[in-house]
């Protein structure tokens, strides 16, 4: 039917040429006088609309007044397409008004929902989009309340109530309680303090220890209890769990009890594999076994974001995993009576958590002074080759323990960050850049931290080294013109742009401060806590980071799918053609912070003048 | 093409430049990653540092100091090279490893006291405001001579054109804009002197030619002896000012150079420390490239002088012969030359004493035209009276010494691009260090003295606002002192010196070299330093002292030296009567001259 239907713009062109005929069969054409209503909140939307000319706000009446006074979400113009959310719903959500004259093209909802069913691709798309919307909706809603929607906290549903016991019941009679219950888990009251029995705790105690049945249940409990606040987020508790190799949690506010999450209950949850994986590879009894687990990481994440969990969150979650396979990899290839004296740190966006997918290795070993270890440096050659094999590809910096550069005792350690510090040459600078992030992974974390403690002693008040430290965070235009609007070349270098100005400026802020913490935004809620930064500028900050890293994960697995070889060329790269209206409107305002904070950077650190 | 249009195509022409390789320089998106080799070769910072450390004074100001009086001038020559290498080497090295950027940073942290923070920003700003006056009054001389204004006038367009440079324009910062501005200004400093040492001497190199012997078998020096002595003036290589007042101004120069706040600066720009040295003895090659024309510049600028305005036959000039574009007339309409034909002949005549009544001679000068169009001062001295014993005529003329270097290629009658290039040379001279001292000014109070001392809380936004707030008031009053000012350029620069060297640089010396030195010496030493020095200055200058009432002689520009050893004297006596310094102090101050190795960390 109607030619002038443009299948070259996304999501659209992600059609098979079969489908783009289908759509055009079915495809109407509406014509809307200004100020008519295409859509009205509450009704049974006809389909997802085109602008082919004209202008449609989305907009939702305020509250309690029917003065017609209304709250205008977005703009659509020509090429934009809405009403994709409340077809799926089924029900609009808001009212679209043709603020201009306006032509349509209306896909009706039958043939959308058609569409997303055989086309995986474009049903990514297409629900990313909407999740991306919604998002907004959420933020321009009048509570301000930048709850992460997608992302369910502990307390929306997840936690059980506990059954508890007090001290002195037997062990037989808690096992019956908790057949009844249903339940695998017991918490036992002992004085103020609570503790945890689970089944297989009473098996063993009974099985193994031949505790007698009407032994004190109180006895078996263990009372270091992993604990987690109500409003935290579900997946914090996640990570926790995934970090502690444990089942529960506790859910403890204003040191209240409040209930147990359940591991299981979690993983329903988020139907991801996360901690599947984790258990793969602890189970794992070699390194072929270890290989198998870690094949399943970025599968794991693209099925976290497909799911529209925040990268931010899927970041740690990888980390944690990531962590957790070179942990034991080292413990499996390094003898046990050398461990504690040698220590094994991931650096560089590793070392903060930052990345997404598997990147290269950035990892160093510390050891003790005067360890007598004649393996070492053939032992740290397997291990980098090792970890080649399972996926992490090669640093091209050979920034790894297979180059003895960085296989230092802790002196030569501290030497060297020192040395770096003082000599300002890029190289250096660049090396100290990767290891102030860095991050113990396995061995023995005391030696990390003596050298990182020194380094921060020896940095303190040193202005000048914070100031050129600082510089290159400048070193990158922000893309705006002039006027503040996205300099649109089509293309643009998020990371310089955006993602490494506050990665390297909060990194300065937060060595000149001494915070612990790698992770950029982390580093941000520190830094805010100590009140270095406003509160206000931190959240700005990680939301624009925020940004930045979702949206260029979205591109950079949509390229590394349709690269024969898997490999996204350009990971920095966004493209704004397939951005669309809102997206950029939010990357606009991301650059504005950055663009501001650079500035902040500037006087902080006397950059300015000079 | 006249030499007016050359002169604003010119300075223009170096504006572009300048702004040109600002905007080149600037941040860009297709760099790369901690490339290495992006840092600044040592050539090119020992040419930026020159250009922040050359003022008007140096380059306006000093020749014509040297010209007017002669030997005693090398005190400012001596103390300025002197003062450089000083601070390259004794205090640069250590304040760069304690690591901090501003004097009162260092005195802050190094005193471990707001106290003493505070009065360190206030000598800061007492020390550039001083400076930046004198700035003012160069630019003013310039853009008066080359817009054909009045020199108040002058000055009011340079404070314009200052303010947008360094406040709005943010160029300053740029290393290679500054090495723009320095080739600008030493080829607008040497090739004029190159031409006039060529033309008086034969020889090519101002320094040679200055020892050279000119065709009357006489050397320069000589000729400028005789010319001087019958004309009623002193001879040119006689000193006059007594020994110890030269010998205090130098070392006041000297030590004054290392408490400049704006120079210390440019030492921790560069990556390394090896490169810090390397690009300050570039500098001073740099520095002594200027410096050395200078003598020269001074002794063949006064020679033409003389003899163009006394006429090849040391009878005078007509005044009705001058053309309508002469340079005569231009200074005299920027109100920095005048004319008082005492003795009627219509004639200018040039030779010792004052042809008016003001101070130091200096001419009330009206809107009224005399007979021969010439302006009218005032305060015009009646009467031809002369001492016939020493001089052939009374002295009609009145020279500010300022204007030497900018009049030698008009006088010389060199040709006109030469004349342009002098005055874009000028220009830079004065806007490179008057924009340094107003970042340094603004920076003092916004971040110093608001955020650091009265109130953390301020945020940016206001941080910067009181940046801008401040470099406006310290231009404006900059420019009151350009209009109104103390003395010439290079003297009211030499106070600035003055204050530096009794308040700050006995603070800094005692702080990196006597670990005893504790806050109570400190502040009392400063107090003391500053307060002697700006009463003695305030007194000779303005409070109407003479020169019968100097200290054992010495001039307001020397009395630096004994503020500074005041201000040594009072604060080690105070910091012995009172307690020591806490001991992470005194391990601080240890480890800057005798460095500590890393890797002492264990883990435990």
């Amino acid at each position: 039917m109607p030619s002038s239907f443009n299948m070259n713009n996304l999501p659209f062109s992600l059609l098979t040429e079969e489908e783009q005929n289908m759509l055009r069969q079915n495809l109407d054409i509406g014509y809307f006088q200004k100020g008519e209503v295409l859509m009205a909140a509450g009704s049974v939307p006809e389909g997802v609309y085109v602008i082919y000319k004209g202008l449609v706000s989305e907009s939702e009446a305020v509250d309690g007044e029917d003065d017609g006074q209304e709250h205008v979400f977005v703009q659509y113009q020509e090429e934009d397409y809405f009403g994709g959310w409340s077809a799926i719903k089924g029900k609009a959500i808001h009212d679209f008004t043709a603020v201009e004259e306006t032509i349509c093209h209306i896909i009706p909802t039958k043939t959308v929902l058609d569409l997303v069913a055989t086309n995986s691709l474009f049903a990514d798309y297409f629900t990313q989009n909407l999740a991306a919307k919604a998002e907004i909706m959420e933020q321009h809603s009048e509570d301000q309340d930048m709850a992460e929607f997608m992302l369910a906290r502990v307390c929306e549903g997840v936690i059980r109530e506990p059954l508890i016991v007090v001290e002195g019941t037997s062990v037989a009679e808690t096992t019956k309680m908790m057949r009844e219950k249903h339940v695998d888990c017991v918490l036992v009251k002992r004085g103020s303090r609570y503790g945890m029995v689970t089944g297989t705790d009473l098996l063993d105690a009974v099985v193994i220890n031949s505790l007698p049945l009407d032994a004190d249940v109180a006895e078996i409990a263990s009372y270091r209890l992993i604990s987690i606040d109500p409003d935290d987020y579900l997946f914090n508790a996640l990570i926790m769990m995934t970090q502690q190799k444990i089942e529960r949690i506790v859910v403890i506010k204003s040191q209240e009890l409040v209930g147990i999450v359940e591991l299981t209950d979690v993983l329903s949850f988020f139907s991801s594999h996360s901690h599947v994986i984790g258990l793969r590879i602890e189970r794992a009894k070699s390194v072929e076994g270890l290989h198998q687990a870690a094949q399943g990481l970025n599968k794991l994440i693209k099925s976290l974001v497909s799911h529209g969990v925040k990268t931010r969150f899927a970041m740690d979650l990888l980390a944690a995993m990531n962590g957790r396979i070179m942990a034991k990899l080292f413990d499996l290839m390094v003898p046990p009576d050398i461990q504690p004296h040698v220590c094994l740190i991931v650096m560089g966006s590793e070392g903060r958590g930052e990345q997404i997918m598997k990147t290269d290795q950035d990892n160093a070993l510390i050891y003790r002074d005067g360890l007598a270890w004649p393996e070492m440096h053939e032992v740290m050659q397997r291990f980098s080759k090792q970890l080649i094999e399972f996926g992490y590809p090669k640093c091209p910096g050979d920034i790894m323990v297979s180059n003895p550069e960085w296989v230092n005792s802790l002196g030569d350690w501290t030497q060297k960050l020192s040395d770096w510090s003082s000599s300002w040459e890029e190289q250096d600078q660049m090396n100290l850049a990767i290891a102030v992030d860095a991050k113990p992974v396995a061995g023995n974390p005391a030696l990390f931290k003596a050298g990182r403690n020194w380094f921060f002693k020896s940095l303190k008040n040193n202005d000048l080294f914070f100031s050129h430290f600082a510089k290159v965070a400048l070193d990158f235009d922000t893309p705006l013109t002039f006027f503040g609007n996205l300099k649109d070349k089509g293309q643009l270098d998020v990371k310089k742009g955006g993602i490494f100005p506050i990665v390297h400026g909060v990194r300065t802020i937060a060595l000149e401060h001494r915070i612990l913490a790698t992770n950029t935004f982390k580093r941000l809620e520190a830094l805010a806590e100590a009140g270095v930064i406003e509160e206000r500028h931190a959240k700005d900050l990680t939301e624009a980071l925020g940004l930045f890293i979702q949206l260029r994960l979205r591109q950079q697995i949509k390229r590394a799918d349709e690269q024969e070889a898997g490999v996204d060329l350009t990971p920095n790269t966004l493209d704004l053609q397939s951005l669309n209206k809102m997206e950029r409107d939010l990357l606009r305002d991301a650059f504005h912070i950055v663009k501001g904070f650079k500035k902040h950077l500037e006087l902080k650190y006397h950059l300015g003048g000079r | 093409m006249s030499v007016d249009m050359l002169s604003y195509l010119f300075i223009g022409g170096s504006f572009l430049l300048y702004i040109g390789i600002a905007v080149w320089a600037r941040a860009g998106s297709t760099k790369e990653f901690y490339v290495a080799g992006g840092g600044v070769p040592p050539i090119a910072n020992g040419m930026a540092t020159a250009a922040d450390w050359m003022s008007a004074a140096s380059f306006i100001s000093l020749a014509g100091l040297i010209s007017f009086i002669g030997r005693d001038g090398s005190a400012y020559l001596m103390g300025w090279t002197g003062g450089y290498v000083l601070l390259a080497l004794l205090l640069a090295p250590y304040l760069r490893k304690f690591g901090k950027f501003t004097v009162p940073d260092f005195v802050g942290d190094r005193y471990y006291s707001n106290t003493a923070r505070t009065i360190a920003v206030i000598c800061t700003i007492v020390i550039s405001f001083t400076y930046v006056a004198g700035q003012m009054r160069g630019v003013g001389i310039v853009f008066s001579r080359y817009l054909h204004v009045d020199i108040n006038t002058g000055v009011v367009v340079g404070m314009a054109i200052v303010f947008f440079y360094a406040v709005l324009g943010g160029m300053k910062g740029i290393t290679y804009t500054q090495v723009a501005q320095y080739c600008v200004l030493i080829l607008a400093f040497t090739v004029p002197a190159f031409f006039l040492s060529a033309q008086v001497t034969g020889h090519f190199l101002p320094q040679i030619g200055l020892g050279a012997t000119l065709e009357s078998g006489q050397s320069v020096l000589a000729t400028l002896d005789q010319l001087s002595t019958d004309l009623g003036f002193a001879q040119y290589t006689a000193g006059k000012k007594s020994t110890i007042d030269i010998f205090f101004l130098t070392v006041a120069l000297m030590c004054g150079t290392a408490g400049l706040p704006h120079v210390i600066v440019r030492f921790f720009t560069v990556p390394r420390v090896k490169d810090a040295r390397t690009s300050a003895g570039y500098a001073l090659i740099f520095i002594a490239l200027l410096y050395t024309a200078v003598p020269g510049v001074a002794g063949f600028g006064r020679v033409n002088l003389i003899q163009t305005l006394n006429g090849a036959d040391n009878a005078g000039t007509a005044y009705a012969d001058l053309g309508e574009d002469h340079w005569f007339k231009n200074w005299e309409n920027a109100g920095l030359l005048a004319w008082n034909d005492r003795n009627g002949d219509g004639k200018i005549q040039y030779a010792a004493g004052a042809a008016f009544d003001g101070k130091g001679g200096k001419p009330a000068l009206t809107e009224e035209r005399g007979e021969f169009g010439q302006r009218v001062a005032s305060n015009a001295k009646a009467g031809a009276d002369f001492d016939a014993a020493k001089q052939p005529f009374a002295n009609e003329v009145y020279v500010d010494r300022d204007i030497m270097v900018l009049a030698n290629p008009d006088i010389a009658q060199l040709p006109a691009w030469v004349v342009a290039l002098v005055a874009a040379g000028a220009v830079a001279a004065a806007l490179s260090t008057a924009a340094g001292l107003l970042l340094v000014i603004s920076t003092a109070i916004s971040h110093d003295l608001m955020k650091k001392t009265i109130n953390p809380n301020i945020t940016d936004k206001q941080e910067l606002m009181y940046a801008r707030l401040a470099a406006i008031v310290a231009i404006c009053i900059a420019g009151y002192f350009g209009i109104n000012p103390p003395g010439f350029v290079a003297q009211v620069v030499a106070l600035a010196f003055g204050i530096a060297c009794a308040s700050v640089f006995p603070t800094i010396m005692l702080g990196i070299f006597y670990k005893r030195m504790n806050t109570q010496g400190a502040i009392a030493g400063m107090l003391v330093g500053l307060i002697s020095t700006v009463a003695y200055m305030w007194y000779f200058v303005w409070g109407g002292g003479t020169a019968d009432e100097y200290f054992l002689g010495i001039s307001p520009g020397g009395f630096g030296t004994v503020g500074m050893i005041l201000h040594f004297i009072v604060a080690i006596v105070v910091a012995g009567m009172t307690p020591p310094p806490p001991q992470e102090i005194q391990d601080i101050v240890e480890d800057l001259r005798i460095p500590r190795g890393a890797g002492e960390a264990h883990a435990h």
